[in-house]
């Protein structure tokens, strides 16, 4: 019997090594299905960015959380996928960018519509027209910048000054990926100047020898470390880099582009979240997104991750207010263009970055 | 008589009839490991024009030079770094050679993605290495780590040793009668070099350069980390950040058509120059005294194992320590406890088991009718079961999708379809190991075992299977391994909530959180070590296997 026993091993092995996996799969979203106590979440922001808001969640109500993060774009692919394929899916995705979620539901009809007395209180600017999502925090595009490199005098004003020579090769940017930073800018750039002004002005950017990196993030460390003077970004990052644990790194100053007079002003976007179509664990759901616009969600967001609340009556975080130009959001010059409008955009501004070779 | 007529009968009817039992079984897990290729062929080819003609127009140029660069590149200097060294242990009076001769290929226990996160936080600026000069008072900047030669260097570093232990095996049968027969004959110590050592280790060099060229154009992790964009990485951009992957197919496919370009050509470069010399020596070549040389040769081996394996074990046990001084905020924002470092290594085991048992078990029959049965049929199975040798895990993740997605939907964001791609990348190593195995263990035991009355499966069980339990052990501990550290396709297809610890120290090392990062990556470097070097052991004692044939 002993001849028998390496292939029995194996087999074992490989029946267990698949059995156990599949089972506890199928286990837990069978679960997910059936009790009231679960909610799972796709999140296209970032882990340390969410898990507070995760952890409030869980404390109030008790409710098994499962969470898969990963960049919104992916995630959102996954969920096309796992509806058009009949599988379980997730009850919320929360996306960085509010814009996806209006592409998604535009083009797929992903999501299930909600509305709540709680989800009325936020701005209707912030809002899907026919409640399938719903803004949950704001930012705005800045430019960051590193203070042992660059002066405040020396700063550009407008981003349109970025193409000058004096900052070639010094300027991080991100890569036609980054659906939440620099993609809906340029798809706001495309709704106020057009096509043909928003090509030539990336194609200049290019001759400027401008560095893309792959994420936001990339920017700014690298600008903190002092690889680059400047780099365009969302606003909160810039106050992310500053809480770095090694202080030669914090050294980055930031400045709202494009405020002055005759200029176009900066773009202020939201990320999102939505309830998927097909959600197993709807009551959760709900609650969950009552949540992300309450109040406490929102100082969350806005203490933690520097973001602008889009609850009226929420604060500012002081840091973020004492540099924003008057003091409060309203008081920002902006593009005129709002989340639902970029989403129209995404896919036409993908295409023109690559035209133009943004990778 | 009667023994023997009974035996003709058994060979002749081993030859002539064609033992289905083995042969369906070895042609539906042959082509089922070429599925995913083939489908993501078929994908590119149903592509519209206009994103080709896009694609042809912008992208690819780029990609090409790029990639080929960083591939030339690397396999001149793998091809470069591993024959000195080979030759040094080998052919010279180095000291120490014999820990020397284990040490190179130490460098394998660190994943390449880990180096290549190291070497970015040690060589980047304002990283570990400026601040080291500058408390000691130097103000100086490094040279940037990002582009072609970081990622060049690293990747360098991380295929060295397969040509090194290659090459080393090679000058280990080499017979050196052959060199001093050509310097009997007045030839120069160079010339006799060129003329008799260099053809004889060509194919060793051959072998050890195309693995080399496969494995820099299909890494994702050290590309990504260090700037330099590769087809693998773009096709992972397209996958991820993309709504239609209609171009990510067409980059692969192209993809597939490099690596197909490169194999053909090793065949058409070296395939005509084979020279082997038929038996090893009976007494070992006269070393090499290296003199004055010494010392740049113990340098050149310092400064090696301090880039390939010091240097990266101590930026992480670097950020090990400092991970305990960090401030609690951070650790209370990322809300990693050790209770879900220990789920995320729980998950990396059951996948990894899994993996390793399906790709033994599956390869074991093709094994045994390559080995057994050479003909023309299990040859071609055998070859084209290897289609994910080649190609990179990106590209297997992407053909498993199309796929799972055409035919299998209920796979999809499952584990077993993490398992499967694990299974379907690493089943090459599993066969060849198998293989090997197989061929030393001689067929005349199974047919007595056959002649005394066993039917088949009996025979192998009783007699093959117990003297085939090193290389089982062997080849379910290579892809064990393999599947541990495997990154990208574990990225693009693991369900939510399914994190393993190559994942977790990606994301976490992307993010920043070096601090969270450390102690998954020392893990698992500290679960490969044993492993590697029990298939260590295992590949020097395959000499005494041998010698019972």
């Amino acid at each position: 019997m002993r001849k028998w026993l390496t292939l029995r091993l194996l087999i074992v092995g490989g029946i267990l090594g698949i059995l156990v996996p599949l089972t506890s799969g199928i286990g837990s979203l069978g679960m997910m299905a059936q009790s009231s106590g679960e909610l799972v979440i796709f999140s296209g922001r970032r882990e340390p960015l969410l898990t507070p808001v995760l952890q409030l969640f869980q404390q109030q109500t008790g409710v098994q959380l499962t969470v898969k993060f990963g960049s919104t774009t992916a995630l959102a692919q996954e969920i096309l996928q796992l509806q058009e394929t009949g599988r379980p899916v997730p009850d919320v995705f929360i996306a960085n960018d509010a814009g996806t979620l209006e592409f998604l539901q535009r083009t797929r009809g992903a999501f299930q519509t909600y509305t709540s007395p709680q989800i009325a209180t936020m701005p209707e600017r912030f809002r899907s027209s026919d409640g399938s999502w719903i803004g949950v925090s704001g930012r705005s595009r800045v430019i960051i910048y590193n203070k042992d490199l660059v002066n405040p005098e020396e700063l550009p004003t407008t981003a349109f000054d970025l193409i000058d020579s004096k900052w070639r090769g010094k300027i991080a940017v991100s890569n036609a990926s980054d659906t939440d930073g620099f993609v809906p800018w340029v798809s706001a750039l495309r709704l106020t100047l057009g096509d043909e002004l928003t090509k030539a002005f990336l194609l200049k950017l290019k001759e400027n020898q401008i560095v893309i990196l792959a994420e936001q993030t990339d920017i700014r460390k690298a600008v903190g470390r002092g690889e680059f003077a400047l780099g365009l970004i969302n606003n909160y990052y810039v106050y992310l880099q500053r809480q770095e644990p090694d202080p030669a790194v914090r050294n980055v100053g930031i400045l709202y582009h494009d405020q002055r007079p005759f200029q176009l002003g900066t773009l202020v976007n939201s990320t999102g979240a939505a309830i998927v179509k097909g959600a197993k664990n709807l009551q959760n759901a709900q609650r969950f997104l009552d949540l992300l616009v309450s109040e406490l969600a929102q100082k969350l967001f806005a203490e933690l991750n520097y973001e602008y609340p889009l609850l009226p009556g929420v604060p500012i975080q002081s840091d973020v207010r004492e540099e924003l130009p008057s003091g409060e959001l309203e008081g920002l010059k902006q593009l005129p263009v709002s989340p639902a409008d970029l989403g129209k955009e995404l896919e036409a501004t993908q295409q023109l970055l690559e035209e133009v070779g943004w990778f | 008589m009667a023994v023997s007529a009974r035996a003709r009968r058994l060979i002749k009817r081993r030859s002539s009839a064609r033992p289905w039992g083995l042969w369906l079984p070895s042609a539906l897990i042959a082509l089922g490991m070429a599925v995913p290729l083939v489908y993501l062929l078929y994908q590119a080819s149903s592509v519209a024009p206009d994103v080709w003609a896009r694609l042809l127009q912008t992208r690819v140029p780029g990609l090409i030079v790029n990639t080929l660069l960083l591939t030339g590149l690397v396999t001149i200097g793998a091809l470069g770094l591993g024959l000195l060294l080979a030759w040094l242990v080998e052919r010279t009076d180095l000291p120490a050679r014999k820990i020397l001769r284990s040490l190179f290929i130490a460098p394998l226990i660190v994943p390449c993605y880990l180096v290549a996160i190291c070497y970015a936080a040690f060589f980047g600026a304002n990283g570990l290495l400026e601040k080291m000069l500058q408390s000691f008072g130097w103000e100086m900047s490094v040279p940037s780590i990002y582009g072609l030669g970081g990622a060049a260097f690293v990747l360098i570093l991380a295929t060295y040793p397969y040509v090194y232990v290659i090459v080393r095996a090679s000058l280990e049968r080499f017979d050196s009668t052959l060199l001093d027969a050509a310097r009997a004959c007045g030839a120069s110590r160079v010339r006799a070099a060129l003329r008799i050592t260099l053809p004889l280790l060509v194919p060793a060099l051959s072998a050890g350069g195309v693995l080399a060229a496969l494995y820099s154009l299909s890494d994702f992790g050290v590309v990504t980390t260090l700037r330099q964009q590769t087809f693998v990485s773009v096709i992972y951009q397209q996958l991820t950040g993309r709504y239609d992957p209609s171009a990510a197919a067409a980059l692969g496919a192209l993809l597939v058509l490099l690596t197909l370009l490169l194999l053909w050509g090793q065949g058409r470069i070296w395939g005509r120059r084979r020279f082997a010399s038929e038996k090893p020596s009976g007494r070992p070549a006269p070393l090499v005294r290296l003199g004055r040389w010494k010392i740049p040769a113990l340098a050149l081996i310092v400064v090696v194992l301090i880039a390939g394996l010091l240097l990266p074990l101590g930026v992480l046990s670097f950020w090990l320590v400092n991970s305990w001084l960090i401030p609690q905020t951070n650790a209370l924002l990322w809300g990693t406890s050790g209770n879900a470092l220990l789920n995320y290594l729980l998950n990396s085991f059951t996948v990894s088991v899994a993996a390793a048992s399906l790709a033994v078990l599956l390869a074991l029959p093709l094994a045994y009718a390559s080995v057994r049965y050479r003909d023309r049929w299990s040859q071609t199975w055998a070859w084209v079961s290897q289609a994910g040798q080649s190609l990179p895990g990106v590209l297997i993740a992407l053909g498993l999708l199309f796929v799972v997605l055409r035919f299998l939907p209920g796979l999809y964001a499952t584990v077993l379809l993490v398992i499967l791609a694990y299974v379907v990348r690493f089943f090459p190593q599993a066969l060849q190991a198998l293989g090997s195995g197989l061929a030393q263990v001689p067929a005349c035991l199974e047919e007595g075992a056959r002649l005394l009355g066993h039917r088949p499966l009996s025979a192998f069980a009783r007699v093959t299977l117990p003297l085939l339990r090193p290389a089982l052990m062997g080849s379910w501990i290579l892809v064990f391994l393999s599947a541990l550290r495997e990154l990208p396709a574990t990225l693009l297809l693991r369900p939510a909530g399914f994190d393993t610890l190559p994942v977790r120290i990606w994301t976490a090392a992307s993010e920043g959180f070096y601090a969270q990062a450390a102690p998954a990556a020392l893990g698992l470097i500290g679960l490969s070590i044993p492993l590697l070097f029990w298939l260590h052991r295992g590949s020097s004692a395959q000499g005494s296997v041998k010698s019972y044939d």
